[in-house]
């Protein structure tokens, strides 16, 4: 297998799977949260229950005092990407925390507003979702005991290409994603097993700040959590997507969001390029690279 | 997925037509492309009345490092003859029988500036060369040895540190002395007493001064070339420094330099035209101004034309035509390297700007002005100010630091008051727009690398669109940006590895080729 160019880049994401697999016109089933958990909820496929929508900043104040009595929330604009402006809040009495730092209601009134105002999502007005907070498994507190750990899957035609789970780590302040320090690990999705864990600099065997054991822990529900990834597939009409899932202490597989233009680094978690993973799952679709350089 | 062969064919429709047509235009028209100097066509009138014998004489224009002559054509009555004597080319007509008529003599001129830089002592043992000598003496007009001379020439040098100084004094005083536009001649000596001279009385002077303290000198004699009919010839000085006749305009006050458009026609206190006395004379030059980088056959767009007749700004019409080349070296950055940038017109603009602030006053002056958003950032964050309130006071702070700077700049003198700072400050202030935004969105680090990747290409645009070479391309044959349109199209449908993500996917991609040899 003529391999040198396994790996997909930018380049041929950008011309090849996005705009080659995607409408122009459908991104904003994923683009916009609001959108997307629509489409979710009225398919019946698990996700986590919608609090509060606020749309201005007039009716932030009104509709905060419906959000209150909840113990957790998340906040997150509609149309935000790379996990940029996600506030995830606690409750103790009457004081809310962002993490273990304590934060007044007028610093989330501003937090909403900014979001409204749109600078999270590239100059629009926005909305702001609030959402259930997902209580981790348990699984995940065996690796880390910090934030909301989740899986993303790439689908490409509804087939799954190529997954991992991306955990917090101390200097991510609770989130997940790759970009903002936490950890990619990848993910065997054949028998659920995690792989190694890839910190952006090497990969790692085991969690750098809990020290636990990462390679070759089995996934629970995996088997739940690959179809849930697939039959949100069936619903969107993208069909190059990422599908980003929790596991809910409770109710465990939801899905959190969709994204239309999934990152690559993807396959430095998994040690693998995606274009060997088509070859591998998706055989059929190899004759969409223009150089077939791919060749089985 | 069955690939659209179409934008190739397009693109590769797009890179053709424009060479093909830049290909015809360089088989149909005649000169040189990219240098940027005008032609002169130079044509000597000389009038000639009835008379039975005459002979006239002048000088031929000869090729130098400063000048190169071109289609040299004589029309003229009589027998010319051409000879070479004290480093001067002469030509002479004449004829025995004669009912008047006209000598036509045509050529055309191309010249470069010189500008000279000196050393503050000058390389005496070689001034002393025997050769020298005639240009350290005395002559008829250039009284180097008289009295008055000599005392002003020391009067000048008294207090000068050096030779360099010294010749400065001597070139200021000329320089100085009020011009009279008397055409007459006037010798070193009247114009120092009269304190009143046009210029042939300053470069004599000027030489007769060197002279006076040892140092060779010379006038040298020409045309001043402009698109126009004339008969004032000029006179400048030159001066043996090292191995270099180093030119000195005092009249136009031109210091160790000369501009392109002066056509050198001899050497010495000579005079341009000599001719039997006997007959009626009159003549004239007829000088035509023509761009060489012109290509006006076949031209769909011919820019200087535009530039020279309508007095269009050849600054706008080169930024107008850069725009896109810079465009493309920033698509470049990013789908072939890797680097990212502010959006794809910034690192365009931000080099513009550069260009008129300077370099590196240019970069010191973007980058403080992002320095201070980074600083202003910090209180605003912490005191939760709203976003849009939070880029104004940061935008202000950018203008309080562009005031102080301008302030600064003023007082120091550094900047010269007419330096257009307006396109700069325009661009700073959407720059650093676009700055605080990225500060707010994600966090300074992030904005900081990234202001760090635009300057690398900005520096990257700049060079490439400071060059004269594709100034002058652009301007000659405009239609090359169809070409750059055809590349743009093709990079935008390339799927390879930017270089950046050999680096970043290195794991996968070295694991991967393990996996090819088992």
């Amino acid at each position: 297998m003529q391999i040198r160019n396994a790996v997909i880049g930018m380049n041929q994401r950008n011309i090849e799977l996005i705009a080659g697999y995607n409408a122009k016109s459908d991104y904003k089933f994923a683009d916009d949260k609001y959108l997307a958990k629509q489409i979710l909820e009225s398919n019946d496929v698990a996700c986590p229950r919608t609090y509060a929508i606020i749309e201005t900043i007039g009716e932030i104040d009104q509709v905060w005092q419906t959000v209150k009595e909840w113990n957790q929330v998340v906040v997150k604009p509609a149309r935000g990407s790379g996990g940029k402006g996600i506030m995830i809040l606690k409750r103790k009495g009457d004081q809310w925390y962002e993490g273990k730092k304590p934060i007044g209601e007028a610093h989330i009134f501003q937090h909403l507003a900014n979001v409204i105002f749109g600078i999270y999502s590239f100059g629009d007005t926005d909305v702001a979702l609030i959402e259930e907070y997902v209580r981790p498994h348990e699984f995940f507190a065996e690796i880390y005991p910090a934030g909301v750990p989740d899986f993303r899957v790439i689908l490409l035609n509804r087939i799954p290409l190529m997954a991992m789970l991306r955990v917090p780590t101390a200097r991510s302040n609770g989130k997940a994603n790759l970009h903002q320090g936490g950890l990619g690990i990848g993910i065997d999705m054949d028998h659920g097993l995690l792989r190694n864990a890839y910190d952006g600099k090497k990969h790692l065997t085991h969690h750098p700040d809990s020290s636990s054991l990462i390679l070759g822990k089995e996934i629970p529900h995996w088997d739940e959590l690959m179809s849930l990834s697939v039959k949100t597939s069936m619903h969107f009409p993208l069909n190059f997507l990422g599908v980003d899932l929790v596991l809910d202490q409770h109710k465990g597989p939801m899905v959190m969001e969709v994204n239309a233009r999934p990152g690559l680094g993807i396959q430095l978690a998994n040690q693998e390029g995606l274009k060997e993973a088509i070859v591998k799952r998706a055989p059929q679709l190899t004759n969409l690279f223009r150089n077939n350089q791919i060749t089985a | 997925m069955q690939e659209n062969k179409t934008p190739t064919y397009f693109a590769t429709a797009l890179m053709a037509l424009p060479l093909l047509l830049i290909i015809i235009r360089l088989l149909t028209n005649d000169g040189t492309a990219l240098e940027p100097d005008h032609r002169y066509v130079v044509r000597y009138d000389f009038q000639l009345g009835a008379g039975e014998q005459f002979h006239v004489q002048t000088f031929l224009p000869i090729n130098d490092e400063r000048q190169r002559i071109y289609q040299q054509q004589n029309h003229a009555i009589g027998h010319s003859l051409i000879s070479i004597k004290n480093e001067n080319k002469i030509i002479r007509w004449s004829d025995s029988l004669s009912g008047g008529g006209n000598i036509a003599y045509q050529f055309e001129f191309r010249g470069k500036p010189v500008s000279y830089q000196l050393p503050e002592e000058f390389d005496l043992a070689s001034q002393n060369d025997p050769g020298l000598l005639p240009y350290r003496q005395p002559s008829e007009y250039i009284q180097s040895n008289h009295e008055e001379i000599r005392r002003k020439g020391k009067d000048l040098a008294t207090g000068s540190a050096n030779s360099l100084a010294t010749l400065t004094a001597f070139y200021d005083f000329v320089y100085q002395i009020p011009s009279s536009d008397k055409s007459e001649l006037t010798d070193a000596l009247k114009a120092l007493r009269t304190n009143e001279a046009s210029c042939n009385g300053k470069s004599r002077l000027m030489v007769a001064l060197c002279r006076s303290a040892g140092l060779p000198a010379r006038v040298v004699g020409g045309l001043i070339l402009e698109s126009t009919v004339k008969k004032t010839s000029h006179l400048w000085a030159e001066v043996r420094i090292g191995d270099h006749w180093v030119p000195f305009d005092p009249l136009n006050g031109h210091f160790a330099s000369l501009p392109a458009h002066y056509l050198e026609l001899y050497r010495g206190d000579e005079f341009l035209i000599k001719r039997a006395r006997n007959i009626d004379f009159d003549y004239q030059y007829a000088i035509q101004k023509e761009r060489i980088n012109h290509y006006p056959v076949f031209a769909l767009l011919d820019l200087w034309g535009i530039i020279d007749l309508a007095g269009t700004s050849r600054e706008m019409l080169t930024m107008l035509l850069l725009l896109p080349f810079g465009a493309l070296i920033v698509a470049i950055s990013k789908n072939i390297i890797g680097l990212k940038t502010f959006g794809v017109f910034l690192p365009v603009l931000i080099s513009f700007s550069l260009m008129k602030t300077g370099f590196l006053a240019g970069l010191l002056l973007f980058t403080s002005m992002i320095l201070v958003v980074a600083c202003v950032n910090y209180p605003l964050e912490k005191w939760g100010i709203q976003y849009n309130s939070k880029i104004a006071c940061m935008l202000i702070s950018v203008v309080v630091v562009a005031l102080a700077a301008i302030k600064i700049l003023h007082v120091t003198g550094w900047y010269s008051p007419d330096t257009p700072l307006f396109f700069p400050i325009i661009v700073l202030t959407i720059f650093s727009e676009r700055f605080a935004r990225k500060v707010e969105e994600e966090s300074v680090g992030e904005a900081m690398a990234l202001y760090g990747t635009t300057l690398l290409v900005t520096v990257l645009v700049y060079f490439l669109l400071s060059s004269q070479l594709l100034q002058h391309l652009v301007l000659t044959f405009p239609e090359i940006i169809l070409f750059v349109a055809g590349v743009n199209l093709l990079l935008g449908r390339w799927i390879g590895i930017r270089l950046m993500e050999y680096y970043r996917f290195h794991q996968v991609i070295s694991k991967s080729q393990q996996h090819e040899h088992i």
